[in-house]
C-alpha cells in the first residue's frame, strides 16, 4: 500500500509537470467546453425569469450551478473509452502490461496530476463567467471542503465507470455504439444537462440509483448550498459505496479481459 | 469553364469511389443509426424539458425549436459526410509532409483537398435531420408555404456553404499551428451552440455566432425561413456572410499554400 501511494505521488507529479508545459493547450480546451454550460445557463435564465423558481432553482441558483459546472467538468475528465479502441487494437497496451504497476493506478494518478494544472487554467475562464453572469455564490468553509472531497470522489467514480466501459474493447472492436448510449445516459441523468430537480420524479429516482449523478450534480450542489449538511454526509457515503462497488467490478473484469488479450510485436 | 467541368467530374468520381468503399462496412450503418438516435433523443429531451415549464422562449415555440434542431442535425450530417473526412485527411497530410502529392494534381487544389473523401454512413444524420424538420413542419400546422420552402432551401444551401468555409478556414491554420486537437473543442462547442436559435442569446454571443464564427447564423436563419420568421435583412446577412466566408476561406488557403514548404523527401 505504501509503495502504491508512492507510485501515485510520482505519477501525479510527472503528469502535472508534463501538463504544465501544455498549459496553453489546456486553456484552449477549457474555452472549448465553456459553450455548453453557457448555453444551458442562458436558456434556463430565460425560463426562470418568466416562470420563477423551478424545483428550488431560481435564476441565481441556475447561474451558480452552471458556473460551478465548469469546474466539476474539469474534475470529471477521465480516460475516454474511445482511447481503449486504439490502446487494445494497436497492441500498445502490451507495453503497459509489462510495467510492474497496474495501468489502472498509473492512469488514475496521472490524470489526477494533470487535473491540478487544468484547475489552475480554469480560474481565468471562471473569472470571465462571474463577470458576465454575476452569480450569487458565498459558500462557507464546510461547503468548500466537502465540495473538493466530493469532486475528487466524483472523478474516481467516473474514471472507474469509463474504465469498465473501456474494457469492453477486449471483447469487441465495435464498442462505440454502447459507449454512445452510456454517454447519452450520463448527459441526461448526471445533472450535466439540467439539475435533476427540473426532471420528473421518476427520472430523479432512476438518477439517484445510478453513479452518474454522484460524479456531477452532487459536488455542484454541495458548493452552491442546494443540499443540507446531513445530505452532504449521506452523499459522500454513497460516493464511497460506488467507488467500492466499481473497484470490485474492475478487479473481476480486468483479469477476464487480460485473458482474452494477445499481442504480436517487435 | 472546361477546367471547372473537369474538376467537378473528379469530385463526382471521388465521391462514387468513396461511397463504394464505405458500403463494404455495413455494420457501420448500424453504429451510425445508434449514434444518430442518441443525438436525436438528447436534443429532443432537452427541448421537451424546457417546454414543460414554458410555452415560449423569447418568442420561439416548441415546433420552431424542433426546426432549429432538425437543421442542426441535418447540416451536422452534411459536415460529417462531406467535409470532416477531408479536413482530417488534410491535417494528417500536413503533419506527415504528404500534402505535396495533393498540391501537384492538375485540378483546383482547394477543391481537390476538400472533396477527396466521403463518410457515406453519416448520411443517416442528414436523413434524421430531414425527419425532424418534417416533424417540425407538421407541428407548425400549415404555416409553411411554397415560398417559405424555397427560401428555406436557399438559406440551407447558404448555411452549408458557411459551415464548409468556416471549417476550411479553421483547418487551413494547420499550416502554421500544426496541432489543432485542442482548438477542435472550441469550434465544435460553437457549432453546438447553434442547436438553439441565436436570437435567444445575449447580443455579444449573437454577434460572435454571426460575424466572428458564423456557425449560429448558418443554422438559425434556415430555421427562421422554415418557420416564417425570416426577414429580408437576416436573409441578406446570411447571403453576405456566405459570400465573405467563401472568399476568406479561398484567400486563406492561397496564403497557406504559399507558406507551405512541404516536409517530404
Amino acid at each position: 500500500m505504501r509503495i502504491l501511494l508512492g507510485v501515485y505521488a510520482v505519477e501525479a507529479r510527472l503528469a502535472m509537470q508534463r501538463q504544465a508545459q501544455y498549459r496553453g493547450a489546456a486553456f484552449i480546451s477549457i474555452l472549448g467546453f465553456l459553450m455548453e454550460p453557457v448555453v444551458y445557463l442562458i436558456v434556463w435564465r430565460l425560463v426562470t425569469t418568466a416562470t420563477g423558481a423551478i424545483g428550488g432553482y431560481g435564476t441565481e441558483q441556475f447561474t451558480a450551478y452552471y458556473i460551478v459546472w465548469t469546474l466539476v467538468r474539469v474534475f470529471n475528465l477521465a480516460l475516454a473509452p474511445g482511447a481503449w479502441d486504439w490502446w487494445v487494437q494497436s497492441g500498445r497496451i502490451a507495453n503497459d502490461l509489462l510495467h510492474p504497476v497496474d495501468p489502472f493506478h498509473r492512469n488514475l494518478a496521472s490524470m489526477a496530476g494533470a487535473k491540478v494544472v487544468w484547475i489552475a487554467v480554469w480560474v481565468p475562464t471562471a473569472a470571465f463567467l462571474v463577470l458576465v453572469f454575476r452569480p450569487e455564490l458565498s459558500p462557507n468553509f464546510f461547503q468548500v471542503f466537502t465540495f473538493f472531497v466530493a469532486a475528487w470522489a466524483g472523478y474516481v467514480i467516473r474514471f472507474i465507470t469509463l474504465w469498465a466501459l473501456g474494457l469492453v474493447s477486449f471483447w469487441t472492436t465495435r464498442a462505440q455504439a454502447l459507449v454512445e448510449v452510456v454517454i447519452a445516459l450520463e448527459l441526461l441523468l448526471s445533472g450535466r444537462l439540467v439539475p435533476m430537480a427540473v426532471m420528473p420524479p421518476w427520472v430523479q429516482t432512476v438518477s439517484s440509483r445510478l453513479p452518474f449523478k454522484w460524479t456531477f450534480q452532487f459536488p455542484i450542489e454541495v458548493l452552491i448550498g442546494q443540499v443540507s449538511a446531513a445530505d452532504v454526509w449521506r452523499g459522500l457515503g454513497v460516493q464511497v459505496a460506488w467507488i467500492a462497488a466499481g473497484a470490485l467490478a474492475i478487479l473481476a473484469l480486468w483479469r477476464r479481459a487480460l485473458r482474452r488479450f494477445t499481442a504480436v510485436g517487435t | 469553364m472546361k477546367g471547372l467541368t473537369h474538376s467537378l467530374a473528379v469530385v463526382v468520381a471521388r465521391w462514387r469511389v468513396g461511397a463504394q468503399y464505405e458500403v463494404q462496412y455495413r455494420l457501420n450503418f448500424v453504429l451510425q443509426v445508434v449514434e444518430s438516435a442518441v443525438r436525436l433523443v438528447t436534443g429532443v429531451v432537452a427541448i421537451r424539458i424546457v417546454y414543460s415549464f414554458t410555452t415560449s422562449l423569447r418568442g420561439w415555440e416548441e415546433p420552431e425549436l424542433l426546426a432549429v434542431l432538425g437543421v442542426h442535425i441535418l447540416l451536422g450530417g452534411v459536415l460529417a459526410t462531406f467535409v470532416m473526412p477531408n479536413m482530417h485527411r488534410f491535417r494528417y497530410e500536413v503533419h506527415q509532409g504528404e500534402l505535396d502529392y495533393a498540391l501537384v494534381r492538375p485540378v483546383d487544389t482547394q477543391l481537390f483537398v476538400s472533396t477527396r473523401q466521403i463518410s457515406f454512413w453519416n448520411l443517416v444524420d442528414v436523413a434524421t435531420g430531414a425527419v425532424v424538420i418534417g416533424w417540425a413542419v407538421a407541428g407548425l400546422a400549415g404555416r409553411v408555404g411554397f415560398v417559405d420552402a424555397v427560401v428555406f432551401a436557399v438559406a440551407l444551401a447558404c448555411g452549408g456553404v458557411i459551415l464548409y468555409s468556416v471549417w476550411m478556414t479553421f483547418t487551413t491554420t494547420v499550416f502554421w499551428l500544426v496541432d489543432l486537437r485542442d482548438a477542435d473543442q472550441i469550434i465544435n462547442g460553437l457549432y453546438d451552440a447553434g442547436r438553439w436559435p441565436i436570437r435567444i442569446y445575449p447580443f455579444w454571443l449573437q454577434g460572435t455566432l454571426t460575424a466572428v464564427v458564423p456557425l449560429g447564423v448558418a443554422i438559425t436563419v434556415p430555421a427562421e425561413a422554415l418557420t416564417g420568421r425570416v426577414t429580408p435583412g437576416s436573409m441578406a446577412v446570411l447571403v453576405v456572410v456566405a459570400a465573405v466566408t467563401v472568399a476568406a476561406a479561398r484567400a486563406f488557403w492561397n496564403l497557406g499554400v504559399r507558406n507551405y514548404s512541404g516536409a517530404s523527401a
